[in-house]
């Protein structure tokens, strides 16, 4: 009755500038949309083929919203993303998991369909919908049959125009999500750790550090009116993305988006947001106790080279030489050592490498037996950091990382019928970057990583110095976990 | 912590049945609608049938060593997965809890004389590694690999199915591995309580009555019995192997025979049944200060062979979207769900969740009246299924999962033409089949309800509720001891 033994997480990726985040691209009247063919290159495994060729229609209605197609008829369904530029890290001090509580209450009810929810809309037509909060964006995606797809952009213009925010819905979808942190978190033997308790711990910006499930006062404060506030100040055109990919017409479609989309007024401007980090000069360290665990487990995180540069790049590969894979250096290290679990850990852990804009983690973690020391452990898989600032990595070696972020990301976007990672990497470049054809240049930076730019990356972003560490201690105890 | 779930909803056709039993929700009248949608139609019409999608392309090959490869040539990316699934698994250890994960990690200690840092980086440079898992009745070893790197993928596989050296030294670690994973599943609510159905479901020398091994037998176990678990249950006959992606099919079907033609029937199934039991008990596990109560409640059912098997789904279909709805509509619970296990010779009709443990007892009343109701009178199915076909089309056409619905259609001998003729047996089931259905197998005294909570504040109104009173109880403390 074992899980899959293998880890490593899917990639998928976005390179973003902060500077663009909040800009309103608007580029003039009309809707007349850049056709782009977008060409994956072909990977230096692959010399001779070309891979991928995504088709791309990009345009900016007067409003703001930004609007990316994607037609692909393989499979009779369409998907439809809709990512607004509103995540827990922009969320309002004195709101902590205010915009993961409103993803819950834009479910509830829109002018035109009442109180019949969302998702019941659109699983009449036979189709799906979900929606999930990240650190830079709430999104909300569904698939349905490709003949579904006026239901679903009428619901979704619905709710954009008005929704239904009253206190009534606020008090039912602040039980779920109450239930729904009690299930992640509260009831789970490691209960935040590390998806939580590390960044709290790594980040000194409250913007990055606060608990963005919020604490459960914050949410009992929550009113219609502040929903309302938070409607108008975040979820408009200018701060949004509308993402069709699959079978439809695309002529059809641009007229839907023209006449249900278009009308919808710009919101105000974004709020100035600092969410940058001091650098950090000594390492932080917290020793946690969750009193339903039974084993221990370090977490450690360090943090990333802004997105896009070339040490970014090189740390998407330093990830795949030390996590990824059952050749990856600690997964090797730690079975040697016969630990019996292996290391878990990624760029942007509540994410993927690229759908995020700010300051950001690589991070790993393990549980481990109780029989070893958790600062043993550390210094251990440690061990293996300082080797990547003192060695070179062999030619073999960042191969092997380069085949195995490449299949990571093939694997992230193989999805013929309802096309989610896809979905996620155009509107995560076009709405922090303005540009859904960045989704090309990402295998270009990894293939101009070299042994020397890991050296380098690993001097300059992975001393001990800039480490955080969450050690998670079993059993009971005063301090419980966050 | 899984957060990739946040906030999937579960509104399933069902909801209609809901309104039936509490307030219907109801759309704005349009008298009352503001400026700010004044551009939008008031209404759409409903799309009607879902377009059709014939299942992807793919052809089975059998060997004369009775060993099955199934290639499916469908996929965006130039990658292939390969996925070697042998007819080995818990249901094969008699008393020897989890022998057969042990076996199956002691396998990736090494094959055909290379080691596993060896095997790990001839995979990585293939873009992959070796995966491997055992789950009730089957073991699978697999790869996702750069197309062109699929023989060489193949080969590799067929080492360590066929060929695991077993290495003495790295047994131990094999071990630890699997006492890890012990330790984990013992620490979590949701292994806790489907444990505890298990004690139910099957007799108490069924492989399946013991979900979690103890750490004495997991140290027990010896090399020679791992050894023994690969001779007995390993083989040609047993094995199905799946190729789906971009791929040479001529290339690696040739790979295939090379690397598994003289490889030896092996041993039969020897077709142990897994069918379900009625169990008439709610089993209580005490987890003093648990903020929520975690919920298996579950009846058996026929199998998927059966004649009533496309109705059972309807109705799986019907009564979850009638349960999640009402825990949506209350906020009770986040990720309520139902489903239906498919096992050898039978199955079981589960709904599962985590409810808030205030709302815990209110919520089971209502979950055990709606499951009342749907025996009294037929819960509309009208949309179920377009629905389930809408939902059939999503699965075949999406790459991981048209390899998951083909390989169910093998593991249970379904005929060919299954996965072609789900649509029309799912729209040939009317509401009354349904009814039928839930008269004959929800009733009270076939459940079995596993509640893991804070029983100070649950046990009394859970034991008061009317129906229950014809259950046994069994109540079990923090610390394992049974009333």
């Amino acid at each position: 009755m074992q899980a899959w033994r293998v880890g490593g997480e899917l990639g998928s990726f976005c390179m973003l500038r902060l500077s663009e985040r909040f800009t309103s691209s608007c580029h003039g009247a009309g809707f007349l949309f850049l056709i782009l063919a977008l060409v994956l290159p072909a990977p230096a495994a692959l010399a001779d083929d070309v891979s991928l060729d995504i088709p791309i229609q990009y345009e900016t209605l007067d409003n703001g919203l930004r609007v990316v197609l994607s037609p692909d008829d393989t499979v009779p369904t369409v998907t439809v993303g809709l990512y607004f530029g509103i995540g827990f890290r922009s969320e309002p001090p004195g709101r902590t998991g205010y915009a993961h509580l409103f993803e819950h209450l834009y479910f509830a009810g829109a002018e035109l369909r009442g109180d019949i929810p969302f998702d019941a809309i659109i699983a009449q037509t036979g189709g799906n919908s979900s929606a999930y909060t990240r650190f830079d964006f709430t999104r909300y995606i569904s698939t349905v049959p490709s003949n579904a797809l006026d239901m679903i952009l009428w619901a979704e213009a619905d709710r954009m125009s008005a929704p239904l925010l009253t206190d009534r819905h606020i008090t039912t979808h602040r039980n779920t999500v109450r239930n729904e942190i009690f299930l992640n978190v509260e009831n789970q033997p490691y209960q935040g750790w590390p998806l939580i308790d590390l960044p709290m711990t790594a980040f000194e910006n409250w913007h990055n550090s606060h608990n963005f499930y919020g604490d459960l006062s914050d949410l009992d404060a929550a009113t219609a009116e502040d929903a309302r506030a938070f409607f108008r100040q975040y979820y408009t055109p200018n701060n949004a993305v509308l993402v069709i990919a699959g079978d439809f017409d695309a002529e059809t479609v641009r007229t839907r988006i023209r006449d249900w989309f278009g009308p919808i007024p710009s919101g105000p401007p974004l709020p100035e947001l600092d969410v940058s980090e001091p650098e950090q000069t000594a390492e932080r360290r917290r020793d946690l106790v969750y009193p339903n665990a039974s084993q221990p487990g370090i977490a450690v995180g360090y943090h990333m080279p802004p997105r896009g540069t070339p040490e970014y790049y090189a740390m998407m590969l330093i990830d795949m030489i030390l996590i990824s894979g059952d050749d990856a250096r600690m997964q090797r290290l730690v079975a040697s050592e016969g630990f019996g679990s292996r290391v878990s850990g990624s760029i942007n852990a509540l994410g993927n490498a690229y759908n995020y804009q700010g300051p950001m983690l690589w991070e790993y973690n393990i549980v481990h037996p109780e029989t070893v020391n958790s600062d043993d452990v550390l210094d251990l898989l440690e061990g293996e950091i300082a080797r990547l600032r003192e060695e070179l990595v062999s030619p073999d070696e960042i191969a092997r990382a380069r085949a195995k972020r490449l299949v990571e990301f093939y694997i992230s976007i193989d999805d013929p019928s309802t096309r989610d990672g896809i979905v996620d990497l155009l509107a995560s470049f076009a709405l922090f970057d303005d540009d859904p054809t960045r989704i090309n240049r990402i295998e270009e930076g990894i293939e101009h990583v070299t042994p020397e730019l890991i050296r380098e990356t690993a001097r300059t972003y992975l001393s001990p110095h800039q480490r955080s560490v969450v050690v998670a201690i079993p059993g009971s105890g005063e301090e419980g976990g966050e | 912590m899984d957060l990739t779930g946040l906030c999937t909803r579960f509104a399933l056709p069902g909801l209609l049945a809901l309104s039936a039993l509490f307030a219907p929700a109801q759309a704005q009248p349009e008298s009352e609608r503001s400026a700010a949608n004044a551009h939008l139609p008031p209404r759409i019409e409903p799309p009607g049938p879902v377009p059709g999608f014939a299942t992807p392309n793919n052809w089975t090959v059998e060997l004369d060593n009775g060993l099955k490869i199934t290639f499916i040539p469908w996929g965006m990316t130039p990658t292939v997965d390969i996925r070697v699934v042998v007819r080995a698994g818990n249901i094969d250890e008699g008393q020897n809890t989890w022998l057969s994960d042990l076996t199956v990690e002691a396998m990736a200690q090494g094959a055909g004389g290379r080691s596993d840092d060896e095997i790990a980086e001839a995979f990585g440079a293939m873009g992959g590694s070796l995966s491997s898992s055992v789950v009730t009745d089957r073991s699978t070893f697999a790869s996702f690999v750069l197309a062109e790197h699929g023989p060489e993928a193949l080969a590799l596989l067929a080492e360590t199915v066929r060929e695991p050296d077993f290495p003495p030294e790295r047994f131990e670690a094999a071990r630890t591995t699997i006492i890890q994973l012990a330790e984990s599943w013992r620490q979590q609510p949701a292994m806790q309580g489907m444990a505890a159905v298990n004690l139910y479901q099957h007799p108490e020398d069924h492989p399946f009555y013991r979900t979690i091994p103890t750490r004495e037998q997991l140290t027990g176990y010896s090399l020679r019995d791992v050894r023994r678990f690969h001779r007995r249950h390993f083989g040609a006959g047993r094995t199905h192997i799946y190729i789906t992606g971009q791929f040479d099919a001529d290339a690696m079907e040739a790979a295939a025979r090379e690397a598994f033609s003289d490889w030896e029937r092996g041993p039969a199934d020897e077709g142990i049944d897994a069918a379900p039991q009625v169990g008439n008990v709610v089993h209580l596990i005490d987890r003093p200060g648990a903020p929520q109560s975690t919920v298996f409640l579950t009846y058996p059912l026929p199998g998927i062979d059966s004649k009533t098997a496309p109705a059972l789904e309807v109705m799986d279909v019907v009564m979850g979207g009638m349960i999640a709805g009402r825990m949506l509509d209350t906020g009770y619970s986040y990720a309520p769900q139902t489903y239906i296990d498919w096992a050898r010779g039978g199955a079981a009709w589960t709904y599962s969740d985590d409810i808030d443990t205030a709302n815990t007892v209110a919520a089971m009343q209502d979950v055990l009246t709606m499951i009342d109701y749907s025996r009294f009178r037929p819960l509309g199915t009208e949309g179920v299924a377009d629905w389930m076909i809408s939902r059939f089309i999503m699965s075949t056409g999406a790459r991981f999962s048209l390899v998951g619905q083909i390989a169910f259609r093998n593991a249970f001998d379904l005929p060919i033409d299954y996965l072609d003729t789900y649509a029309d047996q799912i729209r040939r089931v009317d509401e009354h089949a349904v009814l039928n259905l839930a008269r004959e197998y929800l009733t009270r005294d076939r459940l079995t309800l596993v509640i893991v909570g804070d029983l100070d504040q649950i046990e009394a109104g859970l034991r008061a509720l009317p129906a229950l009173q014809g259950a046994r109880f069994v109540r079990q403390d923090a610390d394992g001891t049974l009333h």
